[in-house]
């Protein structure tokens, strides 16, 4: 059995599958909005570099620029639960396999984190004191970023789930010490404190017990992984399959409580459990953090009502996914509910939901100085806008008819 | 007779904090058909998971012909055929694909896959379906895909969790008597279910896990033994008062 052939067939089948979607993602404008993205951004970035403060921190802003790229260690495997019955026998021999798999997982991430560096760059020569060579900063951070996908693969096999928790907790600290330490000393002090620190955790990476192939951790991150991308893919155009990551999220059990007990409520209640432990509360919770933090800083400017509506719309969107949950499910079709109460459910959910996230994402104004009404006014209009773009998406046709194929 | 797989003073599971099984030993013979019986939970799943090297012990070993999987990967994965309780097949291979795929996993010959696989397909009354994808199939055919993939290929331990969930009863009974054919030949088979007045008859050894703790194993007769207010108990008797008297 030639495992690299079957590696490449399963990447390959695996971009087929995924290749005709991009189409409706160049037909959404999403390329367009990136495009226009990165002239404003060049174009702003150009700008800022013939006048950069003498005060720019420039070393804290290249660490938690670059510290996300040199972090990201990702691994496709294209793994399948039925490996686990085909593939088991040759084991000892899936080392071909998983070659192929971290060559293709680390190559884009060492690609993306030079491009970031080389725009980075831009600013870094002009803003430090004493910048380090081009080629050697280069050299370290891909260093760096190849000794995260070394770890990270090393975490996977450890059989411990405490083992594998405390050593990523271990290299993302030992990444920022070294990056911190290239940014920050003399090339001599960091060469050595980077040596005696990889040499040490590269060793202590040793200690832990470990799986040969750890498959059902791989199984189990892959199905994760397809998730995510087919979830970016629905923005764009229904996917057929969606497999959705269960988070447990007990913390928010509590929210389903005020749902009355009645069956009216049948689907209210179903859309909002699964909602609080969907993928899509996790990304518009983290769009509503970054949007708080993004409105902190410019709430004083004429940016922030703009900034307001533009995130109050990209949350809308994403709650949008609440209506391709359990959009097969065979009790659906078996409940003795009529049929439009489905619909009414999902949009009861995604409004509440989205009028919540505007009020918090409205929290960060209450800190500017005076203007009270204008403060008021601007919560005001987050919930007109929410009530809005709630009714115009529940006018739109979705969920019409059983046998709808809900486009 | 020579020991094949040997479970030795395992204690293991998901977490090291909480154990799942407990000091759990058992061995499995050359030519002998074991089954392995428990409520939902008693740790038959994890067990096999630790002896598939899915999960490893915090304490104790398994071995397969005498090797742990560490020490000799290739002999161990190479002795070991496996049918899961649900079953796993790739999407876009038909039956046949997948028969194929078990053979040259387990590198098996050309010629004695094509032999095997025809008395297969035949007992299972799959020869229609040989060419048809597997998500074409009902669950139930699923199933006699797993099988006959792991019957293809002849390793000395056959580990087959819930074989008869969705079989029809021609399937049972043909699954039953092919299982006695490979013991008689020599194989060795360590079978979980539910279904004990289905294995009482066939099983010549009973594993008996609850909580994670092996509290009884031995022949039917042994069984009996221990417990002598039974009488000629079923094994399903038998079962219900051990894990009432352990519960």
């Amino acid at each position: 059995m030639n495992l690299q052939s079957l590696w490449r067939r399963r990447k390959s089948a695996f971009w087929q599958e995924v290749f005709p979607y991009f189409r409706y993602v160049g037909q959404s404008g999403f390329l367009l909005f990136l495009g226009f993205l990165f002239i404003g951004g060049a174009a702003g970035y150009v700008g800022f570099l013939g006048r950069i403060p003498a005060d720019f921190p420039i070393r804290t802003v290249s660490l938690i620029v670059l510290l996300p790229f040199v972090l990201w260690s990702s691994f496709r495997t294209f793994l399948q639960p039925a490996d686990l019955v085909y593939l088991l026998r040759v084991e000892p021999r899936m080392k071909e396999y998983f070659r192929k798999s971290i060559g293709y997982s680390v190559k884009p991430k060492l690609i993306l984190l030079s491009i970031v560096y080389g725009i980075l760059w831009l600013l870094y020569f002009r803003a430090d004191q004493d910048p380090k060579p081009f080629l050697l900063l280069w050299g370290v951070l891909l260093a760096l970023n190849i000794m995260n996908s070394y770890g990270s693969w090393q975490e996977r096999r450890m059989s411990r789930p405490g083992a594998r928790w405390s050593y990523r907790l271990t290299r993302c600290l030992i990444s920022i010490v070294l990056l911190a330490v290239w940014l920050w000393q003399p090339t001599w002090k960091a060469v050595i404190f980077s040596l005696i620190v990889i040499i040490t955790y590269v060793v202590a990476l040793r200690v832990p017990r470990k799986h040969a192939v750890p498959w059902e951790l791989l199984i189990a991150t892959e199905r994760d992984q397809r998730g995510r991308f087919m979830i970016f893919l629905n923005w764009f155009v229904d996917v057929p399959s969606i497999p959705q990551k269960v988070y447990k999220r007990t913390w928010l059990n509590g929210l389903g409580k005020w749902i009355r007990f009645q069956q009216d409520s049948a689907y209210e209640y179903l859309y909002l459990k699964t909602l609080l432990r969907s993928d899509v509360l996790g990304m518009v919770l983290r769009l509503t953090a970054l949007g708080m933090l993004i409105l902190y800083w410019v709430r004083s400017s004429n940016w922030a009502l703009p900034l307001y509506a533009f995130m109050l719309l990209i949350i809308g969107t994403q709650l949008t996914a609440i209506r391709r949950f359990h959009r097969y499910s065979f009790w659906a079709s078996i409940y003795p509910i009529p049929y439009h109460f489905r619909k009414k459910a999902v949009v009861k959910v995604a409004r509440r939901t989205h009028l919540a996230l505007a009020v918090f994402l409205w929290l960060p104004f209450l800190l500017t100085s005076g203007a009270w009404p204008m403060v008021f006014a601007a919560l005001v209009g987050g919930i007109a806008f929410v009530y809005f773009f709630q009714w115009a998406w529940s006018q739109k046709k979705w969920m019409e008819h059983e046998d709808d194929e809900d486009l | 007779m020579k020991t094949i797989l040997q479970v030795n003073q395992l204690t293991g599971g998901y977490s090291t904090g909480k154990p799942v099984l407990h000091d759990v030993n058992f061995d499995v013979k050359a030519g002998e058909m074991v089954g392995l019986i428990g409520l939902n939970g008693a740790g038959k799943s994890t067990t096999m998971k630790h002896i598939l090297g899915l999960m490893q012990p915090h304490k104790g070993d398994v071995t397969l012909q005498g090797k742990t999987l560490a020490e000799a990967p290739e002999v161990y994965r190479g002795s070991l055929a496996f049918v899961p309780e649900t079953p796993m097949l790739y999407e876009e291979l038909t039956v046949k694909e997948h028969l194929e795929l078990a053979a040259m996993a387990y590198g098996v010959e050309k010629k004695d896959y094509e032999e095997r696989v025809e008395h297969l397909l035949t007992l299972f009354q799959m020869n229609d379906k040989y060419n048809t994808f597997s998500m074409h199939l009902s669950k139930g055919m699923k199933q006699k895909v797993m099988i006959m993939s792991a019957f293809l290929v002849h390793p000395p331990l056959y580990m087959i969790d819930e074989p008869f969930l969705g079989l029809d009863p021609l399937g049972i009974r043909n699954l039953l008597d092919f299982m006695v054919e490979l013991k008689s030949r020599g194989a060795s088979i360590l079978l979980s279910s539910h279904i004990l007045s289905t294995i009482e008859n066939y099983c010549d050894r009973f594993i008996v896990l609850h909580h994670g703790r092996v509290i009884a194993q031995g022949t039917l007769e042994e069984l009996r033994q221990q417990h002598r207010h039974l009488g000629d108990a079923s094994l399903e008797n038998i079962f219900y008062q051990l894990v009432k008297g352990g519960a």
